[in-house]
């Protein structure tokens, strides 16, 4: 799986480079130019690791570069499905200028269905969590009330957590990795998930709760499960970060029946391009044997290729995020993941 | 439109909240660490566009 490095959204081509803060995105380990060095894929939005032994580059890095992250491609329309989860989520831009974005950024038609499809499931995942943080509103309703008032849903739920409140806003989008990454929601206690919670807590600057959020990121302990299991906790750690600002937004933890969510979203994720396809399988294989492989559940073509570590719960779509990496890198750019 | 850049170990991927990118040589990562972690991003500016800049990095249709 490709590591890739989300560039700070950037509207318009012409801000001058002076008076903005410089940040370390990424210190390349590998070959030097000499044994074939590293070759990148670089884009408006993104800079990702490739590997093309063969492709002579466009331009051999020696002595630096330097380039403008500009349009689209900014946000992830046309390179990442993660930004795209957040505009479902945080409802900062209209669909006109989210169609208008996926067009500039070069979408294909594939990715615009895909983009589409995940832009809906993560609004929907967002309400989801919304609904359980609240412990009030009904699913079909929490969905329909969109991602926006989810996250204020959560703020609202914890006044006196500044770390809910900086959460807030990107809830929905922790909510729906954590969803797709879990495949159920509520189970058992972990360990590893509640080191992480607590390392994730002080990371975000508010000490204070990081006992509490220790302790309640362990009632989300399936995932932490799937993670232990695979030996990817490090990998996934954005996934447990987003289970623990859940739940520590959240208060005592309210019972999670979430089965008429499951079929709509179902409903909005009807499109799986090839590439996303293809991530599943390699999770799926990296995963093998760390659950019980269960067909046959109603679910979806991309169920029956990746369905491992399934458990029992209401959620059952086993969607796994194809770009983990990309999960990691985007919440630490919100200083939600240190 | 994409484009293929080959960095190598040792370099320093960099990215700025006004939109640049930057990959840094070796023999300078030290320096610019340096000079992020110590708040003088006014250095690595200077140094920054004294680089080769990538052109057309964004997909254009």
């Amino acid at each position: 799986m490709h590591n890739a490095f989300h560039i700070t959204p950037v509207k318009g081509l012409s801000k001058p480079m002076e008076g903005g803060k410089w940040k370390i995105v990424e210190e390349f380990n590998g070959n030097s130019h000499d044994e074939g060095g590293i070759d990148l894929e670089v884009s408006g939005g993104y800079v990702k690791r490739i590997h093309s032994p063969y492709d002579k580059p466009d331009e051999i890095a020696k002595n630096g570069r330097f380039w403008k992250n500009v349009g689209a491609a900014a946000y992830g329309a046309g390179e990442g499905l993660l930004d795209t989860l957040t505009m479902g989520a945080t409802d900062q831009l209209t669909d006109l200028g989210y169609q208008a974005l996926q067009k500039a950024g070069g979408s294909s038609a594939d990715e615009i269905r895909e983009q589409n499809s995940i832009r809906g499931y993560g609004t929907a995942a967002g309400a989801i969590t919304g609904a359980a943080l609240t412990g009030g509103a009904t699913v079909g309703s929490a969905i329909q009330q969109g991602a926006k008032g989810v996250g204020a849903g959560v703020s609202q739920g914890s006044p006196d957590s500044k770390f809910a409140q900086g959460v807030g806003t990107y809830l929905p989008l922790a909510g729906s990795i954590t969803g797709m990454a879990m495949g159920n929601a509520g189970y058992g206690g972990g360990i590893k998930a509640a080191t992480q919670g607590a390392e994730a807590a002080t990371a975000a600057g508010d000490a204070a709760k990081a006992a509490q959020l220790t302790s309640k990121a362990a009632k989300l302990s399936k995932f932490s499960n799937i993670a232990d299991k695979a030996g990817k906790v490090t990998k996934y750690s954005p996934l447990i970060q987003g289970a623990s600002s859940a739940i520590g937004a959240m208060g005592p933890q309210q019972p999670l029946n979430l089965g008429p969510a499951q079929q709509f979203i179902r409903q909005a994720t009807p499109f799986i391009s090839p590439n996303m396809k293809e991530g599943y399988r390699q999770l799926g294989e990296e995963l093998k044997g760390d659950g019980v492989r269960r067909r046959g559940t109603g679910g979806t073509e991309m169920d029956e290729e990746v369905s491992y570590g399934g458990g029992r719960g209401p959620i059952q779509f086993q969607q796994q995020p194809v770009y983990a990496s990309d999960a990691y890198n985007y919440l630490r750019n919100y200083g939600i993941n240190g | 439109m994409a484009k293929h850049i080959e960095a190598e170990g040792g370099e320093l991927l960099i990215q700025t909240s006004k939109g640049y990118t930057a990959i840094i040589p070796k023999n300078m990562a030290s320096w610019v660490k340096e000079h992020i972690k110590s708040g003088n991003h006014a250095a690595v500016d200077h140094y920054v566009k004294g680089l080769k800049e990538v052109k057309k990095v964004t997909k254009a249709n």
